[in-house]
């Protein structure tokens, strides 16, 4: 007989694009989630924004990506594979407007924000940003 | 406030508390994903929970010789939390299970945080302020 004391997780992944009008700025970008400096939850979305920033990718970048190249040739590739027709349209739309297109991961072994929107179903946009990670919510 | 005990939680709030109150306090933008967040969070807090004081007077008055006995004997609370409880006499009890309203990814939120519950006691805890001055 054989007994574990150990534990297997399950992690996930989500796969997220942001389009932008123009460089994206983490304040802009904190605003557009509706949160305030008054907030008492300012300082956790904060710091999800700020490693959001820190960790994700220019879709000019692609191509260079360790993690994604090895699976994708190129980023549209990605792109129409990853996420919705409609999302993908918008992609193919924005990088013909000269928007700025970024992408990235959250991981649901992230600290709090950032696995939460890898669990949840995201997707947000007004007339200058557009976010989508509902890729693989729970 | 909010008392926390790993998959289960108590709520000492005013008995008036609204989720107006929690979403003047969350200060989000009208409107926005924010907003929709806040009002999950008080969904998730408030949306099963069992209020203790009326728990015991409609089903478990005649089984234990008072509230605090029944708060220890029935619940297991300590004797830390039944003193929080019974200062709190005033205030509506209310207990809940994390996740037990249907929404996991909120519910992991706070379960897993000691700085996100600090954040929703500095809002309840706004919500009850604002209530005295006025």
């Amino acid at each position: 007989m054989k007994i574990r004391t150990d534990f297997v997780t399950n992690s996930s992944s989500t796969n997220f694009i942001i389009i932008s009008s123009e460089e994206l700025q983490q304040d802009q970008f904190a605003k557009f989630l509706g949160f305030t400096k008054k907030s008492p939850f300012w300082k956790h979305i904060e710091e999800a924004i700020y490693e959001l920033f820190r960790d994700m990718s220019e879709a000019g970048d692609f191509t260079s990506d360790r993690y994604y190249s090895n699976a994708y040739t190129e980023f549209e590739d990605f792109s129409k594979k990853t996420f919705s027709e409609e999302t993908y349209k918008k992609i193919l739309k924005a990088r013909k407007e000269g928007k700025k297109i970024y992408y990235g991961r959250f991981r649901s072994e992230d600290p709090k924000f950032l696995s939460f929107f890898c669990t949840d179903s995201i997707l947000i946009e007004n007339d200058d940003i557009y976010f989508d990670a509902i890729e693989c919510g729970w | 406030m909010l008392i926390s005990f790993g998959e289960t939680y108590l709520l000492v709030i005013d008995e008036k508390y609204s989720r107006e109150d929690f979403l003047d306090s969350f200060k989000a933008e009208s409107g926005s994903w924010g907003e929709f967040f806040a009002n999950r969070l008080f969904s998730c807090l408030f949306g099963n929970t069992t209020n203790l004081q009326e728990e015991y007077e409609l089903f478990y008055k005649e089984e234990y010789a008072d509230f605090s006995i029944f708060l220890e004997k029935y619940h297991g609370f300590n004797e830390e939390v039944i003193t929080i409880i019974t200062e709190h006499s005033g205030s509506m009890i209310l207990y809940g299970n994390y996740g037990s309203e249907g929404d996991y990814d909120t519910s992991q939120l706070i379960e897993y945080n000691e700085d996100v519950i600090e954040s929703i006691n500095e809002i309840l805890t706004q919500g009850a302020k604002d209530e005295n001055q006025n």
